[in-house]
């Protein structure tokens, strides 16, 4: 009798445990939350200090489809940096620059790595497995030719078996860097902020849009077998960049087009309201800085962004990471100091290092990129100078949405030796189904009321 | 002195108050309604120059005076009506404070309140709506309804292709923004892109019966483009005679149909254009009334005899409006243009070239003879030299061709700018006038009689202070006219509101009358503009 009320009582108390652990799992499992920096301030907030954010064109919101209740609501295993254990205890866990940044919160501002695990919130979904399984149909098909450059390929990780003896393992990572998963295309209305030694800020609203002729997940009626049909230029990728203020640059278009083909260099067009006109512009130096001051050139924007040929490519090892490859969606942006992002979340990865360098550098001598091993983002890059010194220093941090496709709320480049800083805040990522025709010039001046 | 002392003051008045808002200026932004739909922007902008050099033929506006201060007020507003119907407009309204401030130069244009000319707006101040517009798209076509510029063309300071809007250089001549300076006219331009790679497009443009010409400054003000050939005493009866001439051709309405089309493709990597244009001349020319003439030789003789000058250049000055007569004449002009990137040299090249019939030309009297009297007659009657030429009877058409051939280029230079590139943009132009014949006015060359022009413009801009500080120079050589231009200004940025320009223009020139700069040459200028942006 004794014996079956204790077990009773057990039972009783394991489904109450039980209970409360589904119920509460967030407060009971996760460390407690800690607080934030006041200065952070978190999506509409931003708006306290930044013209124009959260209205208009800029508007703040959840990611395409909602929020993804699994990667928003992670559970910290472990915090550090603001209010948190000491950042020196990842020291061995970020690039010497990253861990550099973050452990100068006088410099830089403060900062929080909240480690979550990667089984819980690993990439998942119909689209997911659509592209995995792609990506096993890619393993001797896809192929590079003499010029390095990526061949038979149609959606999904073009080489998802490296060796680390290949001699072309480094190009092969960064075309599966370029190919990685993502949707087919995207609207990303943003705020890039610089901000110079002395605090000055200024702030350029644009939009980022984008469209890949490749590499297409999401099955629609102009993707056939991961290509966009029909692509008669045979581009790669599309992107507009609509500027909405300041009123000197509001209706300046520029538009980017990259051709898959390794002999065809890039085209651009920009479209001048004080002119009144398309004006073509060069492509021919890449190395430049882009302009407005802009702590990101033509060929490292996003980590790299670079035509593969123009490189000599190296493959560095492996080397275990807190990376933020599976982060929320919100925006962050610190008022008082130059990082964002202060408060994501982090996965422990064991990523790829390549470095990619110049063949004929004029400006920049080596970018290396720190790439997941599944997911193949750039979550951190370093460029050097032409003296090989660290010149700057990359994070783009990646939420998910509820196809696990990747998405920017936030991400910053640092010229470390002038401690200059850009920052981008991104009120929202998700695609809008767009179609070539969305991206023409004149379609672009009706919707963004240029002159 | 004293004036120029006030006008020190006032400069460092202007420039407090502008500081003042740099503590706000961070806040500001555009102003937004209709959840979006609505938006409304702009600036607030004070230039103020002064001149470097005096007036052509000392005239009257010296050396250290003010050649502007002129703060403007431009409101610009977008309204989304539905998704595929857009209004546009654009107001400006500006107050020179110039002829207010000093009292040392030419008075005229604050006094007689004179405009531009011909028929232009206000040179001390003005408000107006400058453009309003509907766009409705369909598709791939679109709509454009309203007082409008359409701009045409690849060249930048000069025009061939760009013909539709006519310029207001009343002010600055063209070393504003086109945007700024161009007239815009009542159109209805049309646009029709054919779907496929090669982006075949038609564009239609209508102007019904808006006819605009090139404005200039008013008499006595600076950049007055007659300042070398006229006093001011004759060239105000003479722009007023052209206005009354100009006035009887707006009336036409409809008569003054103006239209053209385009058609544009993309050939591999040529962005091409073709087009023709049928307008009226935007530059008048100038004919005699034989007559008129005639009737007043009887009794100029008597007044030479007995040296009354004056009296003859009063008489002048009463009959200029009967003596000369304005016209603007129907022209077509056809022309191609196209830009391609050049790889081997990582540029941009462009082209533009034009080809205008029976362009109008204002031709010296037949009787050179008769023009030389009159050249010397004029030279008593006024004590400060006329440049005036007789008009024959009838102007002269002749067939133009013009083309121009440039490239883009961004540079590194390493030596002057570590990690940003030099943006190097040069062009070369080339006019020949096919039928031209000695005493055709035709503005090239180092007298204003060539029948040719060859004239070169390079640009050089880059950023420093991670784009906060933006130096360009700007260089016009006319090697016909052996004129040419040197335009240095440096931006600096405090915010996203507020941008300084510091900047200076030198023109050289033979005379007054050598090519496009010579009507220019001496204005010589150093400026601030200072521009809040919301």
């Amino acid at each position: 009798m004794i014996k079956l009320r204790m077990i009773k009582q057990s039972l009783v108390c394991s489904l109450m445990v039980a209970f409360f652990s589904l119920c509460f799992q967030g407060a009971i499992l996760a460390q407690p939350e800690l607080p934030k920096d006041p200065n952070w301030l978190v999506d509409g907030e931003i708006s306290q200090h930044v013209p124009g954010w959260n209205e208009g064109f800029i508007k703040c919101k959840p990611p395409y489809g909602g929020y993804n209740e699994l990667t928003e609501h992670q559970k910290i295993l472990n915090s550090w940096g603001y209010k948190a254990r000491p950042i020196e205890e990842i020291k061995n866990l970020l690039p010497e620059p990253h861990y550099d940044i973050m452990s100068h919160p006088e410099i830089w501002g403060t900062f929080r790595v909240n480690e979550t695990a990667w089984e819980p919130v690993k990439p998942r979904g119909p689209m997911w497995e659509r592209f995995m399984a792609q990506t096993k149909k890619n393993i001797g098909t896809c192929y590079l030719d003499k010029k390095g450059w990526l061949r038979n390929y149609r959606y999904g990780i073009p080489f998802p078996e490296l060796k680390e003896d290949d001699p072309q393992i480094a190009l092969k990572l960064v075309w599966n860097y370029f190919k990685r998963y993502k949707d087919n295309d995207r609207l990303v209305p943003m705020d890039i902020t610089t901000r110079d030694r002395a605090g000055y800020e200024r702030h350029n609203l644009m939009l980022n849009h984008r469209l890949q002729m490749n590499g297409r997940v999401r099955p629609d009626e102009v993707t056939e077998e991961g290509l966009y049909k029909p692509n008669p230029k045979n581009l790669d990728f599309i992107y507009a960049t609509p500027y909405v203020a300041p009123y000197n640059l509001r209706g300046t278009i520029p538009l980017y087009y990259r051709y898959d083909d390794p002999d065809k260099e890039d085209d651009m067009w920009i479209y001048i309201p004080s002119m009144r006109r398309v004006r073509r512009m060069s492509t021919a130096q890449h190395q430049d800085r882009l302009p407005g001051g802009l702590d990101w050139t033509w060929d490292n924007t996003e980590g790299f962004e670079g035509h593969v040929t123009r490189f000599n490519w190296t493959y560095l090892g492996r080397k275990e990471l807190l990376i933020p490859v599976i982060g929320h969606s919100h925006t962050y942006y610190n008022p008082k100091a130059p990082l964002d992002a202060n408060d994501q979340y982090y996965q422990r990865r064991n990523c790829y290092v390549i470095k990619a360098t110049y063949k004929e550098p004029i400006n920049m001598k080596e970018m290396i990129l720190y790439l997941d091993p599944l997911l193949y983002n750039a979550c951190y890059s370093v460029d050097t100078d032409l003296k090989g010194r660290t010149w700057i220093v990359q994070s783009m941090l990646e939420a998910r949405n509820k196809n696990w496709f990747a998405g920017f709320y936030n991400g910053w480049a640092f010229d470390v030796q002038r401690r200059h800083a850009t920052r981008a805040l991104f009120a929202y990522h998700g695609s809008v189904d767009f179609r070539v025709e969305n991206l023409a010039m004149d379609n672009l001046k009706k919707v963004y009321l240029a002159r | 002195m004293r004036m120029k002392r006030k006008s020190i003051l006032w400069l460092i008045a202007v420039f407090l108050g502008f500081m003042s808002f740099v503590g706000i200026a961070s806040q500001a932004e555009a102003f937004v309604f209709m959840d979006g739909d609505l938006k409304i922007n702009g600036y607030i902008e004070n230039q103020t120059a002064i001149r470097m050099e005096d007036q052509a033929r000392d005239r009257g506006n010296d050396s250290g005076e003010l050649s502007r201060c002129r703060t403007t007020m431009v409101l610009e507003a977008g309204l989304d009506l539905s998704e595929s119907v857009k209004f546009n407009t654009i107001l400006r309204g500006y107050y020179d404070a110039a002829w207010d401030l000093d009292s040392g130069i030419i008075q005229k244009p604050k006094e007689e309140k004179w405009d531009s000319a011909p028929n232009g707006i206000g040179m001390k101040e003005e408000f107006e709506v400058r453009e309003y517009h509907f766009r409705k798209y369909w598709g791939n076509a679109v709509v454009k309804v309203g007082q409008q510029q359409i701009v045409w063309g690849e060249s930048d300071l000069l025009r061939m292709s760009d013909i539709i809007n006519p310029l207001d250089i009343s002010h600055r001549i063209f070393l504003e923004d086109f945007e700024n300076i161009r007239i815009p006219v009542r159109a209805i331009d049309f646009t029709y892109e054919f779907p496929g790679p090669k982006r075949f497009t038609v564009e239609l443009v209508a102007i019904p019966e808006d006819f605009r010409t090139t404005r200039i400054a008013s008499p006595g003000a600076n950049w007055d483009p007659l300042a070398y050939r006229l006093p001011l005493t004759l060239s105000d009866p003479f722009l007023r005679a052209m206005e009354k001439d100009l006035n009887r051709i707006e009336d036409l309405g409809v008569e003054n149909f103006q239209g053209g089309i385009r058609l544009k493709a993309l050939f591999g990597e040529w962005d091409t254009s073709a087009f023709f244009f049928h307008k009226r001349a935007e530059n008048a020319v100038a004919v005699s009334d034989e007559a008129v003439l005639n009737g007043m030789l009887p009794y100029i003789g008597p007044l030479v005899e007995a040296g009354a000058f004056s009296t003859i250049a009063t008489l002048f000055e009463q009959n200029v409006d009967n003596i000369v007569d304005f016209e603007w004449p129907w022209t077509q002009t056809v022309g191609a243009t196209f830009n391609v990137p050049e790889h081997y040299t990582g540029s941009i090249i462009r082209f533009e070239s034009s080809f205008t019939f029976d362009q109008p030309f204002t031709v010296d009297y037949h009787i050179s003879g008769m023009v030389d009297m009159l050249d010397d007659l004029l030279d008593y009657s006024y004590p400060q030299k006329v440049e005036f030429r007789l008009p024959d009877v009838d102007y002269r058409a002749s067939d133009v061709l013009a083309f121009m051939i440039g490239f883009d280029r961004p540079t590194f230079i390493k030596f002057l700018n570590p990690k940003q590139t030099f943006f190097i943009s040069g062009q070369l132009f080339q006019k020949y006038i096919l039928d031209a014949d000695d005493n055709w006015q035709t503005g090239l060359g180092k007298d204003g009689y060539d029948d040719h022009q060859v004239l070169a413009t390079l640009i050089m801009s880059t950023e420093y202070l991670d784009g906060s500080i933006t130096p360009q120079v700007a260089m016009m050589y006319d090697f016909t006219a052996e004129s040419g231009l040197f335009w240095p200004k440096v931006t600096y940025i405090f915010n996203d509101q507020l941008h300084l320009e510091i900047g200076a223009v030198w023109i050289f020139a033979d005379s007054g009358l050598s090519g496009d700069l010579g009507p220019f040459e001496k204005n010589d200028e150093a400026y601030v503009k200072l521009r809040y942006q919301f």
